[in-house]
């Protein structure tokens, strides 16, 4: 006999892993069939949704002591930003078979596991859940096939090297602590345990693509196909961020937490000045995309500095929520455009002035341009940080934003008075639905700060 | 003898590290990840018997496992590349820069 | 749900979806653009009788549109509110706006007619009309900065329409420039405000409230600041010399924005503000010889100007002046009522104005070119008699209730201010029955256009004739049972003394009445009796034309200041630029290209560099924390 009982315990307290496991299975039987990249596509997208909709408590049983996952305010909201971080991806990525679908789900998974975790290991598994199928994913899935298997190796190498590094954290902090569970403020700071989190923290913020370990991000967001950036902008980064809240939290006093502002600064103000100089534009945005990260990193070091304050996790989690729309707009809008370089983009409003304005829409959202959803969020870290008395880092933060808003001016710029081919450029239905679906919430989020009531609510205090 | 142990984890560890940072051959530096890793592990498996403690022994099983499969994902796009006609060598793989 | 009465929310959603529908016409059929603004304009004028309906009845109301509001932590919180505020006053100026506005727009239909840009108009227009009603409906201080940006705007847009003309287009910049100027001054004083009461939100009513208890020296400067902005709106000295040359405008425009509304909306931010004001010591005082000081001033230069509209600018300078007086002789009822009063009679002027403009097919006219026009244009005649009589405050005319009530309260002060209402009355009386004379009578000036000049077809001379209707009617109807005072007394948060109107008093209507004889009776002595003094008086002394055309130097002043604030920063400029010529400001943009080539050198592609990167970022790291060792 089946135990009902016992699964569905299971489904209601962990929730969108569940989905995700028959998601996958599904998928993988899926394969033995024809059509198997359509089939696999919808079986994909409707796993995200289904991840979505269990996402939100319901009657929960407490989880028992010394639970290796449980789910909490800050995973639930997490989990919404993963799993509609990846929609873009699992909507426009080219599926030749059905292993696109699985490598994303799998990285999904990886990515639950990480908010659901109270326990090193489970944080440990479920960032090599997570990072694996990045690997894969932008080696097969790359335009170019050589540049996106190097960038793949890239990758994995760095990748690898970091989750070793992580690895090293736990042992000292098992050593030191002798336990693999975790819990905010639980630790008090000595040397050993300061190691330990720098190795965790150092690992996290690779995967953010923090200055100075930042170095395999543009060859991958360039090499990979432009929606397949989009999913690691969005939805790796808020994990990878989730990942350095979670190590943070067991010592916020921290040196780790104290140098997080600097490295936040360091980080913007390196990714700005890198982005000035480019024209391929997904290496632009891909720098754009560490600049944007000094900035959540700056947010995390407020966070820290005034002992895990509610309002800096609100402001952390609007800002990538916000992202999450802009960036994933903006990789879209290259993947639905098919432009490479700033040449390309010269004149593109002539001929097709309704995807010109999407994109005017997504880069004056990421300078942070009132009322845009990308000025608030930004207005919510700066005032965070001013909170915190980060002065320093905070005059850095607003000087990036400066640089950034040359470059980002200068594209729309390009697009609408300067000379060039004038393409007309329709793309899919899909496409379409998907660049409307992020420009909307892009331009009117900054208007309705309201929703930083269902935000409070979801966080929890 | 907890040093002791420390030592050889550490050096291990270090050792990788300078194999990954230091040598070109894709696949030494494969190597080095995973010692890089059986370092680490060194120190687990061995507080799993100093403090008696059947949950880290478990974890570094685990560990193991998740290096078995990340090493075979490696292998796999090291052949992929190779396929393609990169040579398995790191300062070679220079398309995407700047 | 929203609680508001849908005729208050159709103030604002008239107009713009009219503006709207004017953009999708002007695309493919402007000359049809007029009509969804002339439809608004309807719509706008009977929701605005509705209103002061409701509000006699009902009384104020405040009603909460949208919050803008950014909360995260109890009592941590942004708010921004858009809310609306339906009281007397409000209700008054929009009926004054909705009935002046519409009517204007039916004649500028028929003025820009042969007119190019005739769409183009209408949009600019009626985002004018729209901006100008959410601006006196506005129920907090940053709505009502917003919509005054806007009303400067669209007064930019407006003044320099006939943009291939130089002179207009510096018109233009000079009316939004001085502006500016003057809107600093609101700014500051919001955030003055928002700074005392600790929240962005707080609408007229709570604000008032709290009036007595603010800080006098905080309150002192809120007032000053917002006397500044009106002084640059509602063109006081010294910030009035954008008017007179924002006459570049088309005739519709002066006479909608630079007579009956925009130019008003300074005497309205004071009458608004007027529990704040009020509490300040010596503010009202300052406000009254300001206002005294622009008005006779003004009056003086009005007399010896030629062209008919900037006689009528520096005749609406005057009034403003008047207005201002009003307000800071506490009688703020006075003040609005001229305010109404004025609007009615100066845009009928104005559209006169027009009509001669446009039988002598220029753009503008000069008294020199017209003369003995009675004959050929009746109707302009009559309205422009009536409008003048109004203005110079002719009992039973309009402007003589307004002016009396100003007046009045001046001579009831007594002083400087007794002689300053009798020059006042005196000086209106001449250039304007100069104006009269000159026009109207005398010999025939103007050269021969091809046609005789004649009426301009209904379309134009209803407007005028209704608006003169009103410049003839609205101060007996508005005085007769109180009527405008007990409107404005709704929702009035200042002391109910300050809204009364005098009906009708014998010392100031003698006073008021002699000085205005005098004056006509002046006019007549330098124009009819003696022709020639004008032309040939001012033709014989070019000095004297130098300085009639400069303000009597102010003018020369201003540019003077103007040129020398310029010459400052530019040499500040230079000297920073050759201080740092080795890079650190001229360089800066090749600076951070050189530092964003270096950065990008680093990514070389080569992995074990980024390993190596990877290990050393750790380490660092690593080091920070191992410090404490």
């Amino acid at each position: 006999m089946i135990p009902i009982d016992p699964i569905q315990r299971l489904i209601a307290a962990m929730g969108p892993p569940a989905a995700f496991a028959v998601g996958l299975a599904l998928i993988v039987l899926a394969g033995f069939g024809r059509g198997r990249s359509r089939v696999s596509k919808v079986l994909g997208v409707l796993t995200l949704l289904a991840g979505l909709v269990l996402v939100f408590p319901r009657a929960r049983p407490a989880p028992a002591a010394g639970a290796l996952l449980a789910p909490d305010g800050f995973s639930t909201a997490w989990q919404i930003l993963f799993y509609a971080g990846a929609l873009p991806f699992a909507i426009l990525g080219a599926a030749g078979t059905e292993a696109p679908a699985l490598l994303y789900l799998g990285s999904a998974l990886g990515m639950g596991i990480i908010a659901l975790s109270r326990n090193l290991l489970m944080l440990f598994i479920g960032l090599e859940l997570m990072s694996i199928p990045a690997y894969l994913l932008v080696s097969g899935l790359g335009r170019r096939e050589r540049a996106s298997s190097e960038a793949a190796l890239k990758y994995f190498f760095s990748g690898g090297a970091a989750s070793a590094f992580f690895l090293l954290g736990i042992a000292l902090y098992y050593a030191r602590m002798k336990t693999l569970a975790f819990a905010p403020g639980s630790a008090p700071p000595d040397p050993i345990l300061g190691a330990s989190l720098v190795l965790m923290g150092t690992a996290a913020l690779f995967k953010i693509g923090a200055v100075p370990l930042h170095f395999w991000l543009p060859d991958v967001y360039e090499a990979s196909a432009p929606e397949l950036a989009g999913f690691f902008s969005t939805a790796l980064k808020a994990a990878a961020v989730l990942l350095l809240m979670r190590v943070v939290s067991i010592a916020p006093s921290s040196a780790l937490a104290r140098a997080l502002p600097w490295a936040g600064a360091l980080t913007m103000f390196v990714g700005a000045v890198l982005a000035l100089g480019q024209d391929r534009l997904q290496r632009l945005l891909a720098y754009s995309s560490i600049a944007h990260a000094g900035n959540i990193i700056l947010g995390v070091g407020a966070w820290a500095a005034m002992g895990a304050s509610p309002a800096a996790a609100y402001a952390i989690y609007f800002y990538l929520a916000a992202y999450l729309f802009m960036n994933n707009g903006a990789f879209s809008f290259l993947a639905v455009s098919g432009l490479k370089t700033r040449e390309d983009l010269k004149g593109f409003a002539k001929g097709s002035p309704v995807l010109a304005g999407l994109f005017a829409v997504f880069m004056l959202a990421l300078a942070g341009a009132p009322p845009t959803a990308g000025f608030l969020a930004k207005l919510l870290i700066f005032w965070e940080a001013l909170k915190a008395g980060l002065y320093a880092p905070l005059a850095f933060a607003l000087l990036s934003a400066l640089i950034a808003l040359v470059y980002y001016l200068s594209l729309v710029r390009d697009a609408y008075f300067e000379e060039g081919s004038a393409v007309s450029v329709r793309g899919s239905l899909a496409g379409r639905a998907v660049l409307w679906a992020c420009a909307a919430p892009s331009a009117a989020l900054g208007l309705f700060p309201i929703v930083l009531g269902p935000i409070q609510r979801l966080l929890g205090p | 003898m907890t040093l002791w142990v420390w030592g050889v984890s550490l050096f291990l560890f270090f050792v990788g590290l300078a194999i990954v940072v230091l040598r070109r051959q894709l696949l030494l530096m494969l190597l080095g990840l995973e010692l890089m890793i059986a370092g680490t592990n060194i120190v687990l498996v061995f507080y799993g018997g100093l403090r008696a403690d059947a949950d880290i022994l478990g974890a570094a099983l685990l560990i193991l496992a998740v290096a078995a499969g990340e090493a075979v994902v490696g292998l796999a796009l090291i052949l992929r590349a190779y396929n393609l006609g990169l040579e398995p060598d790191a300062p070679a793989l220079r398309e995407l820069r700047g | 749900m929203i609680h508001a009465p849908f005729s208050l929310l159709l103030v604002l959603i008239a107009p713009i979806l009219a503006i709207v529908a004017g953009g999708f016409l002007y695309t493919f059929r402007p000359r049809l653009v007029h009509w969804p603004m002339l439809a608004s304009c309807a719509v706008v004028f009977l929701a605005a009788l509705r209103l002061a309906y409701l509000v006699s009845t009902r009384g104020a109301m405040d009603v909460l549109l949208y919050r803008w509001a950014a909360t995260w932590s109890p009592g941590s919180s942004w708010l921004v509110d858009f809310g609306l505020r339906l009281d007397g006053l409000s209700a008054m100026m929009l009926l004054l706006i909705s009935t002046v506005g519409g009517l204007i727009h039916l004649y500028s239909v028929g003025y820009m007619e042969e007119d190019a840009s005739f769409g183009r108009f209408f949009l600019y227009f009626h985002f004018f009309y729209f901006s100008m009603l959410g601006l006196v409906v506005a129920d907090n201080y940053v709505q009502m900065y917003l919509f005054w940006e806007l009303v400067g705007t669209a007064s930019y847009l407006l003044i320099g329409f006939w943009y291939h003309k130089d002179t207009a287009r510096r018109a233009a910049l000079q009316a939004f420039l001085t502006n500016r100027v003057g809107d600093l001054g609101f700014l500051a004083a919001v955030f003055i405000l928002m700074a005392i009461v600790g929240r962005g939100d707080s609408n007229f009513t709570d604000l008032f409230q709290l009036g007595a208890s603010i800080n006098p020296t905080h309150l002192a400067l809120v007032g000053f600041l917002l006397f500044w902005a009106a002084t640059a709106k509602s063109a006081q000295f010294p910030l009035y010399f954008w008017l007179p040359d924002a006459m570049e405008g088309p005739t519709p425009v002066s006479a909608l924005m630079h007579a009956a509304t925009m130019v008003t909306a300074g005497i309205f931010l004071l009458a608004r503000s007027w529990p704040l004001i009020s509490l300040v010591d010596g503010l009202p005082q300052w406000v009254a010889a300001v206002g005294a000081l622009t008005a006779i001033g003004s009056a003086i230069v009005a007399v010896t100007k030629t062209d008919l509209k900037r006689i009528l600018a520096y005749s609406t300078v005057s009034h403003l002046g008047i207005m201002a007086m009003g307000i800071g002789l506490g009688k703020v009822g006075g003040a609005l009522f001229h305010l109404l009063t004025h609007g009615f009679f100066k845009a009928t002027l104005f559209l006169c104005a027009g009509n001669i403009a446009h039988a002598l097919h220029k753009p503008t006219a000069d008294v020199s070119e017209a003369g003995g026009l009675r004959k050929h244009m009746p109707v302009t005649f009559g309205a422009f008699t009536v409008a003048a009589l109004s203005l110079a405050g002719v009992f039973p005319f309009a402007g003589f209730f307004s002016k009396d009530a100003i007046i009045g309260a001046a001579l009831e002060r007594g002083g400087v201010m007794a002689v300053a209402g009798l020059l006042i009355a005196f000086l209106s009386a001449l250039y304007i029955f100069r104006m009269l004379f000159l026009v109207f009578w005398g010999p025939r000036s103007w050269q021969h256009p091809p046609e005789r000049p004649h009426e301009a077809g209904t379309v134009m001379a209803a407007p005028v004739s209704l608006l003169a209707a009103g410049a003839f009617a609205v101060g007996m109807f508005a005085v007769w049972g109180h009527r405008l005072t007990d409107l404005l007394l709704r929702g009035w948060a200042g002391s109910a003394e300050s809204l009364s109107i005098p009906g009708f008093e014998w010392p100031s209507f003698f006073a008021g009445t002699s000085m205005l004889l005098f004056g006509a009776g002046a006019a007549y002595f330098l124009t009819t009796a003696m022709p020639d003094w004008d032309p040939a008086w001012r033709a014989s002394r070019p000095w004297l034309a130098r300085l009639f055309e400069t303000d009597f130097y102010y003018k020369s002043f201003v540019s003077g200041v103007v040129d020398a604030v310029l010459a400052a920063s530019r040499a500040i400029g230079e000297i920073f630029d050759s201080r740092v010529v080795d890079g650190a400001v001229e360089g800066t943009g090749p600076a951070v290209r050189a530092l964003s080539a270096r950065f990008s050198a680093a990514i070389s592609g080569s992995l074990n560099d980024y390993l190596w990167w990877l290990a050393a970022g750790a380490a660092a790291l690593l080091g920070l924390a191992l410090r404490t060792l």
